[in-house]
């Protein structure tokens, strides 16, 4: 049976234990403000057990370990939601980005609300400038013979082709801009890999023999995987042969694992060829589904490279329709440069001047049929299909009948057998002129299929509405996601954060405790002491 | 459940910045009076508004080319009513001229014939701002109507029509619809015709002694070029009216594009001031409870 000197000895333990306690109640309340913090406590057990003769009783209460409060479920779900909310806001970034370089927003002050008060001097997207081109046509062709005019209708050309080359540069930018921020971000991914693979050493060296042991590395460790949940999902499993020791697993194209950190080992750092759009580690091509990484890229080649797409098919149908009707035989010059320089689509400036602007085919200074056709195409609706007609003609005039022309239109592309030119003009519902000899009898014709569909004002109004409906839906996305990623942090949070009002509580307790124990250890001591000096004097 | 010492900033953080947004909306659309500023706002809106922009620029330009062909029309319309005038007072000097006239009399008519050439031939080199207006499609021709003149007497033998056969410049009113303001080439053609039969008038009438037969025939001619210079203004004043009423087109057109582009983008004062106060409101309230929750801790309590 243990005496008094033991009894001094556990009242000791027991005052250690409880300090012990307060001092981790400390720690958590210093990391009140620490999201990456889990709150601890202090595992409490007896220092060893006997047979007093009543019972089997504990020798005393000491401290066996310290408790990280964690719920892993919980932790893995909120690295997937970072993931995702992470990829949609570097979608909703570059997004916003392209509608800035896109450069179309409505103006109400510089629309005028007065049909007489037409502003010939709007500032504004592509869609301002197609129609301040063709309006430029028409105004030239009621009035072939004024200079002014022919001034800023060469002005409204070159502005035309500034609006629709800047806003594809600009977009372009965009694209370049994803690419150096996925680079960036591939950079700040791998240092994060390998700093999980140095904190997976570290455990493994502090936790030997004591497993779980490391919190405060734990909690690092975690705090660096939601870092790169950022960039890129993945998985987290323990190593089979190396308990506290991490995997980050990714998988390849075709669903196979790609291990980009096995405990203190790194696979091979994280890559991407701007060539192929493709993600590698280690020479396998991986498959990202969420995060910055592979959000850039799909933003960039997604939405972006749509209305890139758009805006040429738009400056290649503008090039192609202009000079048809501008040069509808192919004698003169075009308006546009068949092949442009630079850009999407360029105007043949040394070509067409003040002086040398065509309004009519027959060279009189009143003829206005050319500068009419080209300010009509305003109207023209195109569309993406070809269409097979019979033509019948009488082998002289270009002039043929055909049993409809819907669908048709100026300077559409022909062929028949041995025919071949464009539409030189929709003359009523069932003829029209071709730009070659028709032929003597009855043929079936190709007419072929546009780059556009419907008018050109409807293709940049479609283009805009498109680029702005993929950032709508990924506002609406990011609102939502952030409201499951705040969710699923306030449902850790209510499992792993540090309450501040449990915390003080605690320490009363604890503070109670210790002092109970103090005072035990007083009492012993008096004992002591009439045992020691008191007994028998 | 337990409330973690950051769960009050956690929770509340989101909501004020929320409410934030929608006050910087709401004070947007305000200042901006409009309901959609940028794509992503409203795409479906957007894409609507942006036709429509388009669209009421086309209509503005129609507008603008039935002004030009109303002015052009207007120009040969006036014109073409002093020729109708010269025609009438010829008319009335042939109708004077006569067997019974004396040979004074009729060199009167012959000098004020003269004259009437003379105006008629000034009249179809008429410009209209730097343009011939009788001239076709050959609008940068100083005189479409040139004369022969007789090398004694300097007075107009023959008027010739040196303009475009074809027909003027068609200008468009609208997407189907063009309109020819000025003359044709063959009504310009006509009045060349009608000034060398005010020649062959005046001729007659200077031959000593006055014949009849030449004078006949030469009223006869008259008679027809007045006839075709009334069609010409019968048509002219005809395609004035298309154009008045493209005109209107034009404007009923364009109203009812703009109100459709207001409904499409324009602010609701009402609804938006609603939201501003509302919104307003809740961002106080957040504030308020927080500052209040956020003032009690048991640390008060503890000494």
């Amino acid at each position: 049976m243990p005496g008094l000197y033991f009894q001094l000895t556990a009242g000791t333990q027991s005052l250690r234990t409880h300090g012990k306690s307060l001092e981790i109640t400390g720690k958590n309340l210093a990391n009140l403000n620490n999201p990456a913090y889990a709150r601890q406590r202090l595992i409490q057990g007896q220092v060893g057990h006997y047979d007093t003769g009543v019972a089997y009783e504990g020798l005393g209460v000491e401290g066996t370990g310290i408790q990280q409060v964690r719920d892993p479920l919980l932790d893995r779900q909120v690295q997937r939601e970072v993931a995702k909310s992470e990829g949609l806001k570097m979608k909703q970034t570059l997004l916003t980005r392209a509608e800035t370089a896109l450069g179309h927003q409505i103006n109400r002050s510089s629309s005028s609300g007065f049909v007489d008060d037409l502003n010939q001097s709007s500032s504004g997207g592509v869609n301002l400038a197609l129609s301040d081109f063709f309006n430029a046509f028409q105004s030239f062709a009621s009035k072939p013979t004024d200079i002014g005019q022919r001034q800023i209708l060469l002005s409204r050309a070159e502005t035309l082709v500034s609006r629709i080359n800047d806003a594809d540069e600009r977009l372009a930018q965009v694209q370049t801009d994803a690419v150096d921020q996925i680079d960036q971000d591939l950079a700040a991914a791998n240092e994060i890999l390998n700093r999980i693979a140095a904190i997976n050493y570290q455990v493994g060296v502090a936790e030997n023999g004591k497993p779980g042991a490391a919190v405060d590395l734990r909690d690092e460790r975690l705090a660096k995987l939601e870092e790169l949940a950022k960039y890129t999902d993945f998985e987290v499993r323990e190593q089979p042969e190396g308990p506290g020791q991490l995997q980050v697993v990714v998988r390849d194209s075709a669903g196979k694992e790609v291990l980009l950190v096995d405990g203190r080992e790194t696979s091979g750092p994280l890559d991407y060829n701007p060539g192929t759009g493709e993600f590698n580690s280690g020479g396998a091509i991986l498959r990202l589904r969420q995060g910055r990484l592979i959000s850039a890229k799909q933003a960039a080649e997604g939405p972006v490279q749509d209305s890139r797409d758009a805006l040429s098919a738009l400056a290649g149908q503008l090039t192609q329709s202009v000079n048809a009707a501008y040069n509808p035989d192919g004698s003169g010059v075009d308006f546009f440069d068949a092949t442009p320089g630079s850009g999407l689509i360029s105007f043949n400036n040394a070509g067409v001047t003040v002086a040398s602007l065509r309004s009519g085919a027959s060279g009189d200074s009143g003829a206005n049929d050319i500068a009419r056709a080209v300010g009509s195409l305003s109207s023209v609706v195109f569309a993406k299909q070809t269409l097979t007609r019979s033509i019948t003609g009488d082998g002289t005039s270009n002039r043929v009948s055909i049993p409809s022309t819907a669908g048709l239109h100026i300077g559409q592309a022909y062929s028949g057998p041995g025919f071949s030119g464009v539409i030189l003009s929709v003359d009523d519902a069932t003829h029209i002129t071709l730009s070659g000899p028709s032929p003597n009898g009855t043929l079936s014709f190709d007419f072929a299929a546009d780059r556009i569909e419907g008018t050109f004002a409807g293709h940049v109004a479609r283009t805009v509405s498109g680029l702005g409906a993929a950032l709508a839906t990924v506002n609406t996305q990011v609102e939502d996601q952030g409201v499951s990623e705040r969710m699923v942090r306030e449902q850790r949070d209510s499992v792993s954060g540090v309450s501040q009002d449990e915390e003080l509580a605690d320490m009363m307790r604890f503070q109670r405790a210790f002092q109970a124990s103090a005072r035990y250890v007083n009492v012993v001591d008096e004992l002591l002491d009439l045992v020691v000096n008191r007994l028998g004097a | 459940m337990r409330v973690p010492f950051n769960a009050l900033n956690n929770a509340l953080l989101p909501r004020l910045q929320s409410l934030a947004a929608a006050q910087l909306t709401a004070t947007n659309q305000l200042a901006s009076g409009q309901r959609v500023n940028r794509p992503s706002e409203d795409p479906l809106a957007m894409n609507r508004a942006l036709e429509l922009e388009a669209r009421k620029k086309q209509e503005q330009q129609y507008f603008q080319n039935a002004g030009r062909a109303a002015d052009l029309g207007q120009a040969t319309y006036a014109v073409l009513e002093n020729l109708n005038k010269v025609s009438t007072r010829a008319g009335e000097l042939s109708t004077l001229a006569g067997s019974l006239s004396s040979p004074a009399e009729l060199a009167t008519y012959a000098a004020e014939l003269d004259q009437l050439i003379e105006q008629g031939v000034a009249l179809g080199n008429s410009k209209f701002q730097g343009d011939a207006l009788f001239g076709s499609t050959k609008t940068d021709m100083q005189a479409p109507f040139s004369v022969t003149r007789d090398q004694t007497t300097n007075k107009v033998s023959a008027v010739s029509y040196d303009g475009a056969a074809g027909n003027g410049a068609a200008i468009s009113v609208s997407d189907s619809e063009t309109v020819l303001p000025g003359t044709t080439g063959a009504e310009n053609a006509n009045l060349a015709g009608f000034l060398n039969n005010l020649v062959a008038l005046r001729n007659a009438l200077t031959g000593s002694p006055l014949d009849l037969t030449a004078l006949s025939a030469a009223r006869q001619g008259l008679n027809t070029s007045e006839d075709q210079i009334l069609a010409s203004i019968t048509r002219i004043s005809s395609v004035q009216y298309r154009v008045e009423s493209a005109v209107r087109q034009a404007s009923e057109t364009f109203q009812a594009l703009d109100k459709e582009f207001g409904e499409r983008v324009d602010a609701d004062y009402a609804q938006i001031s609603l939201n501003l106060s509302r919104s307003q409101t809740a961002y106080e309230a957040a504030l308020q409870s927080a500052a209040r929750v956020g003032t009690l801790s048991l640390l008060d309590f503890l000494r």
